[in-house]
C-alpha cells in the first residue's frame, strides 16, 4: 500500500498552497482555487481538509499580520512541510508513470 | 481594502460560529469569513454577502471545526460536583410529586391542593425565569471557556441572580398568601418564616457576586431553567392522564359505596335521605378528593365526588347516577368515563 495516499481535492489544496508559497491563507486558497480550477470552494471544506493535511503534518501554519477587513483577525498562513513535498513528488511520479504507460494508440 | 462602514455580517451566526467553533481554530477561520463577507458586500451587495455568510458558517458546523462543542457541553457537566445534579435531580423531582400530589391515593390532605397550586404556578410563572437562566448559562459557559476576560456584574452573574431572587420570592409569598387562605395563619407564618430564610441565604450568596465572579462553574441558572420547564411540560402534558387515573381510582372505591346503599335500600325498602345514615361508606381514598357527595334524585340518587384540575382552578365533578339524570349546573364541559352511569363535569 501506498503510504503517500492522497485525496484528489487534498491533492489540490496542497499543490495551491504550494502555489502561493507564503502567501497561503484561508481566503487567498479559495480564491487561487477558483482563478485557476473555476472550483468553488467553501470555506469549511477548505479548513477541514487543511486541518487534516496539517495532522497528517504535511502542513504546517503559522499566524501572520491582522487587517482591518478580518475585524482585526490574524491571518493563519499554511506552508508545505518536506514530507508535503515528498507526498506530492510521489503523486506527481504515480501520474506520470500511468501517463507514460498508455499505449499510443489509446488516445488516437 | 476599507472596512465596508455600513455593512455588517450578521451577528446572531457570527455569535454562533464563535460559540461552536474550537478556540485553536477560531481566530484564523473568523478573519477569513470577515474578509469573504466584505469582499462579497462591495461585489455582490450586503444581501448577497449575509446569504453566503450564512451558508459558510452552516458549512463551518462539522466535527472537525466544532471541537469546542464537547468542550463547552460535557466537560462543563462533568465539571458539576455530584451534589449538585442530585440536587438539581431531587428538586425536579419533589416540583413534579408536588404537582402530582392531589392526585395520588392516600387520606385526604386539603395542603396537597395548596402545594399543587403553587408548583404548577411555578411552571407557569417560572417560565419568566428560564431566559435570565439561558442568560446566565451563556455567562457561566464562557466564563468555564475562559472567555471573560472583564469582570462585570453581568458576567458575574449578580443581576441575573437578584433578578431571578425578586420572581422567586414572588412566588414564596403566593405559597403563602395561599396558605393563608387555604389552610390557616400558622401554616402562613411558618412558610414566611422559611422564605425569609432562604432569602437571607440567597442574599449572602448574591453579595459575593457583586464584587467577583467564582472562579468554579455555578449550577444555578441550570435550576432556573430546569424547574420551571419540567414543571410547565407537567402541567400541559400530565395532568390530564394522571387526573384520569385518581378520577378511575376514586371511582373504583364509589363501586363500595354504590354497592353500600344498594344493600340499604335492600333491608330498608327505600333508599337513605343521607349518606350518614349508611355504614361502610369508604372514602374515595385520593389526597386531593374529601369525600363522596350523596343527595337524592327522583327515585334514585346522585353520588359525587370533586377533583381539582389545573391550578386547582378548573374544578372536576365526577358523578354516578343510576338512571343516567345527572345534575350538575354551571359545568362548562361534559364528559363520559368509561363506566356505566358515571360522568364528569367541568366547572369554573
Amino acid at each position: 500500500m501506498n503510504p503517500y495516499h492522497l485525496g484528489e481535492f487534498e491533492e489540490v489544496v496542497l499543490l495551491t498552497v504550494a502555489v502561493l508559497y507564503t502567501e497561503a491563507y484561508g481566503v487567498a486558497i479559495i480564491e487561487e482555487m477558483e482563478k485557476r480550477l473555476n472550483r468553488k470552494v467553501s470555506i469549511g471544506a477548505l479548513q477541514t481538509v487543511l486541518r487534516r493535511l496539517e495532522d497528517k503534518g504535511m502542513l504546517t501554519s503559522a499566524f501572520g499580520e491582522a487587517t482591518k477587513i478580518r475585524g482585526g483577525k490574524r491571518k493563519r498562513y499554511f506552508t508545505v512541510t518536506q514530507y508535503g513535498q515528498q507526498v506530492l513528488n510521489q503523486s506527481k511520479e504515480q501520474r506520470l508513470a500511468l501517463w507514460n504507460a498508455i499505449p499510443n494508440i489509446a488516445f488516437q | 481594502m476599507n472596512h465596508p462602514k455600513n455593512h455588517k455580517p450578521p451577528l446572531l451566526v457570527l455569535a454562533f460560529f464563535r460559540w461552536f467553533c474550537h478556540p485553536d481554530l477560531q481566530e484564523g477561520i473568523e478573519g477569513d469569513l470577515l474578509e469573504q463577507y466584505y469582499k462579497c458586500s462591495e461585489q455582490f451587495g450586503p444581501s448577497k454577502a449575509n446569504m453566503i455568510f450564512h451558508k459558510e458558517v452552516f458549512l463551518l458546523f462539522r466535527p472537525s471545526i466544532i471541537g469546542n462543542i464537547h468542550h463547552l457541553t460535557f466537560n462543563l457537566f462533568l465539571d458539576m460536583k455530584t451534589w449538585h445534579w442530585i440536587q438539581l435531580i431531587a428538586l425536579n423531582v419533589l416540583v413534579v410529586l408536588c404537582i402530582f400530589l392531589p392526585f395520588l391515593p392516600g387520606p385526604y390532605d386539603k395542603l396537597s391542593l395548596v402545594i399543587s397550586g403553587v408548583a404548577q404556578l411555578t411552571g407557569y410563572v417560572g417560565l419568566s425565569l428560564v431566559p435570565i437562566g439561558i442568560l446566565w448559562l451563556i455567562q457561566e459557559i464562557k466564563k468555564s471557556a475562559g472567555n471573560v476576560k472583564v469582570f462585570t456584574r453581568w458576567s458575574s452573574g449578580y443581576y441575573y441572580a437578584i433578578t431571578a431572587a425578586v420572581i422567586c420570592t414572588f412566588l414564596g409569598l403566593f405559597f403563602a398568601l395561599a396558605l393563608l387562605m387555604e389552610v390557616g395563619i400558622s401554616a402562613s407564618l411558618i412558610a414566611l418564616v422559611f422564605i425569609g430564610f432562604m432569602l437571607n441565604r440567597q442574599i449572602s450568596a448574591i453579595k459575593v457576586l457583586k464584587y467577583n465572579a467564582p472562579p468554579t462553574f455555578n449550577a444555578t441558572p441550570l435550576y432556573l431553567l430546569s424547574i420551571p420547564v419540567i414543571a410547565f411540560i407537567v402541567c400541559s402534558f400530565l395532568i390530564s392522564p394522571v387526573s384520569e387515573y385518581s378520577r378511575n381510582y376514586a371511582m373504583k372505591q364509589g363501586q363500595q359505596a354504590i354497592a353500600a346503599i344498594e344493600n340499604y335500600r335492600h333491608q330498608t325498602g327505600s333508599y337513605p335521605s343521607s349518606i350518614e345514615y349508611v355504614p361502610d361508606i369508604p372514602t374515595p381514598s385520593i389526597m386531593g378528593t374529601d369525600k363522596f357527595i350523596y343527595e337524592l334524585n327522583g327515585d334514585a340518587y346522585n353520588l359525587a365526588f370533586v377533583q381539582h384540575q389545573h391550578l386547582g382552578a378548573t374544578r372536576e365533578v365526577v358523578m354516578y347516577n343510576k338512571n343516567d339524570q345527572h345534575n350538575v349546573k354551571g359545568h362548562f364541559a361534559n364528559y363520559n368515563t368509561n363506566q356505566p352511569h358515571w360522568k364528569y363535569y367541568w366547572l369554573d
